[in-house]
């Protein structure tokens, strides 16, 4: 209708779109514009030992996941016992401490030279050692189990009644119903949670560092740091993002054969009585407790330490950097967000390109973190302009890697703007942008700071990217808790590792809330 | 009086946000026999059915089948254990399992021989025999609603509850499914319940009809009283 306007239009959101995938096209065609100087030490000594140690450390953290999630879900859903309710929100708070945090934690407290271990080592003679890859795989599930608790409580609680509802009619007492009804309709909710807990795991590089334990991640960061190689440590992201789309096919396939219809009646939970209500109880106080209470209370003595004599007062700088580059990096993912969700209201025909580009949401950080350098590199060979090691290379990178967590809130919002609301701003002259400026976006205000505040706090607690991309002597709360960590001086980071767990509270109880909204 | 089957008494359910939704019904089913509940939307009928499966826990009164207590003061049978057969609205079959495997489902501790022969011989009583191996999904509204029904019978229950059975299906098909399930229950002797806000299935379908209102049982009567009475006031809503 409009074709100039049209055309402009979608030469900038092509653009966008372009330059959001840029960093991924950079990593896949590497090894045919990146030399890799050291890639036959990397191939034969790297490659192997760490994707096999990257495939047992996810495989093993999944099924602890699962483990988790799974049973503490049907019983919050589907039985009743004291504290049902306090507990089906409580068992999703674990999803506010980042790995690296948790990790740290339980390292201080359960590892060779841990607080705990060295009292149980005193009083019973036995050595408890948590740093290894099985108890990394532990520790990552206590902190990942509610990416999968969450769908499968939604599924539990509200889909699959009428199901449960026949089967019981059909004398299926509680196993039969869990095994044969409740568990392969949940399948595909719950396979999209365990591909979240494994992409956390690809993406994690604070805990497997700590834990000397050689992923794919960790190879990148050996390449790139070590060996100052980087067309290396471009290939092993290749590997890794290789990995990350066979994951995302094996959960598709999973997800393809089951549909599930919803209902609305709400599941009535059975009252559990004597040891079985007991059973319930303890489970749920116990995986609370580990998972959340114990690395939160730690921190938070270590936190109070501190605040004793003032030495918290050193994190000044790097809060002020990161609220400066959380600040940035929501706001320049914000307006690529608003010019996708606006390009694909006024249907400017990009809306597979734009889907495309929120692809870097299941992309490791230390992936996209590398082939944005490699491009940058590359802009400076060709261009001269050096943003290597500047503030907008990290800001670029952020909106690659957050931008489609803040693209749902926006698509959520615009779709509960009518479309006879544009048509009738259209009827009375107003052209699409003009429309969009002046309808659609003053509507859109909460979902937009919604989105901003969710991509702020995830920047506070990101680690990998921000390790890689950081300018030099440019400290973040998180590189800062890290390097305290490395530098055994763990207790130090109290302050800033408690305000990061105060940071991923927030987003979590709103995903809890929405979620619920959903299923009542 | 012969001893009936089903016997409900002085049932009270509320929700737990408050209001009575099952006021005092009593009600009672005779061997063999089809009874029609009939009401406005809202009035308890499917809070009824729930509460004699066992679905929801009434919080007085007693549901009573066959001289035994499923519901009382002192005791609670749970859904599974009480041998009553119920077709949901909606149906409920399960999207995973083919047709086969739906009716399988209830057959607990058969040998496999016997479990292969019971289902069998359902599919062919209710004419699915070639649909055995498809998903719900595959299946016409009829034939779903009839794999419901066959999964429910394969159990062999005294009392088949059934809500809203034809609501779904469109008036041709609907009128076909109806005579068949009149054909299977009269078969197999099983007494039923049957919820319906449609005079017509109602007519079609009752010995008698219950007439239901704000959580009461207001008035029970053999189907032809009911009849006689609708068609000199065709247009009131039941």
């Amino acid at each position: 209708m409009h074709l100039p306007q049209n055309f402009r239009s979608r030469s900038i959101i092509g653009g966008l779109a372009v330059l959001m995938l840029l960093p991924l096209v950079v990593v896949i065609t590497s090894p045919f514009h990146a030399s890799a100087p050291e890639w036959d030490h990397v191939m034969r000594d790297i490659l192997p030992s760490h994707l096999l140690e990257t495939l047992r450390l996810v495989g093993l953290t999944v099924l602890l996941a699962l483990l988790f999630a799974i049973p503490s879900a049907w019983m919050v859903s589907t039985l009743d016992f004291p504290g049902r309710r306090l507990f089906r929100w409580a068992l999703v708070l674990p999803l506010a401490l980042p790995t690296y945090i948790c990790a740290i934690t339980f390292g201080s407290l359960l590892g060779p030279t841990g607080a705990f271990s060295r009292a149980i080592s005193a009083n019973t003679g036995i050595h408890i050692d948590i740093m290894t890859w099985p108890g990394l795989s532990l520790v990552l599930a206590l902190a990942l189990f509610p990416y999968i608790y969450l769908p499968a409580r939604v599924a539990f609680s509200a889909g699959m009644s009428p199901h449960l509802d026949a089967a019981r009619m059909l004398g299926g007492g509680a196993w039969k119903r869990f095994f044969r009804v409740a568990m392969p309709l949940a399948r595909p909710a719950i396979a999209g949670g365990a591909l979240l807990v494994a992409m956390e795991t690809l993406n994690d590089y604070g805990a497997v560092k700590y834990y000397g334990v050689r992923t794919l991640t960790a190879g990148i960061f050996r390449s790139w740091g070590g060996l100052y190689d980087v067309g290396s440590a471009l290939r092993l992201s290749g590997v890794l993002l290789l990995l990350v789309i066979s994951l995302i096919t094996l959960e598709r396939s999973v997800r393809r054969r089951a549909g599930q219809e919803s209902s609305h009646r709400p599941v009535t939970g059975a009252p559990l009585y004597g040891w079985k209500s007991a059973a319930a109880v303890i489970w749920c106080i116990v995986l609370f407790a580990v998972a959340f209470l114990l690395p939160v209370a730690s921190i938070a003595l270590d936190a109070f330490r501190t605040m004793k004599d003032l030495r918290f007062l050193q994190f000044l700088p790097a809060l002020g950097n990161t609220l400066l580059i959380g600040l940035l990096a929501a706001l320049a993912t914000i307006l690529i967000a608003v010019a996708f969700a606006f390009a694909e209201r006024s249907s400017t025909g990009t809306n597979r390109l734009t889907n495309w580009a929120s692809i870097g949401y299941v992309v490791p950080g230390a992936v996209i973190a590398i082939g944005v350098m490699a491009f940058a590199g590359w802009l400076t060979h060709v261009t001269g302009i050096v943003i290597i090691g500047s503030i907008v290379l990290m800001v670029y990178a952020f909106s690659v890697r957050f931008l489609a967590l803040a693209s749902q809130p926006l698509r959520a919002g615009l779709k509960q703007q009518p479309k006879a609301m544009d048509e009738a701003a259209h009827l009375l002259g107003s052209s699409p942008w003009r429309t969009f400026r002046q309808v659609n976006l003053p509507l859109l205000r909460p979902a937009i700071i919604a989105a901003a505040l969710l991509v702020l706090m995830e920047v506070v607690k990101e680690l990998p990217l921000t390790l890689i991309l950081r300018p030099f002597n440019f400290d973040t709360l998180s590189t800062k808790v890290f390097e305290l960590a490395r530098i055994e001086q763990w207790p130090d980071a109290g302050v800033p590792a408690l305000l990061i767990v105060l940071c991923g509270l927030f987003p979590v109880l709103v995903l809890d809330r929405l979620l619920e909204r959903r299923t009542r | 009086m012969i001893k009936p089957l089903l016997s409900v008494h002085d049932l009270h359910f509320a929700h737990v946000r408050g209001q009575e939704v099952l006021a005092g019904t009593s009600v009672e089913v005779q061997e063999a026999e089809v009874l029609v509940v009939v009401g406005p939307s809202g009035c308890g009928k499917s809070t009824l059915l729930r509460c004699i499966a066992g679905l929801e826990k009434p919080s007085r009164g007693s549901v009573t089948m066959a001289g035994n207590a499923l519901t009382d003061a002192r005791s609670f049978i749970p859904p599974e254990a009480r041998g009553i057969g119920f077709v949901f609205q909606g149906l409920a079959l399960f999207p995973h399992l083919t047709v086969k495997g739906n009716i399988a489902f209830g057959l607990n501790g058969l040998p496999a021989s016997e479990r292969t022969q019971r289902v069998r011989d359902e599919l062919r009583s209710v004419g699915l025999v070639d649909l055995a191996d498809r998903y719900p999904h595959e299946l016409s509204g009829g034939q779903q609603q009839r794999v419901a029904i066959a999964r429910s019978l394969v159990r062999r229950p005294k009392l088949m509850l059934m809500d809203e059975p034809f609501s779904d299906l469109d008036p041709k098909t609907r009128s076909e499914v109806r005579t068949e399930v009149m054909r299977i229950l009269r078969a197999n002797k099983t007494a039923a319940i049957i919820v319906t806000h449609d005079r017509e299935d109602a007519f079609h379908v009752a010995d008698r009809i219950a007439e239901m209102d704000h959580g009461r049982i207001v008035r029970v009567a053999p189907a032809s009283e009911f009849r006689s009475e609708w068609t000199q006031h065709p247009f009131q809503e039941v």
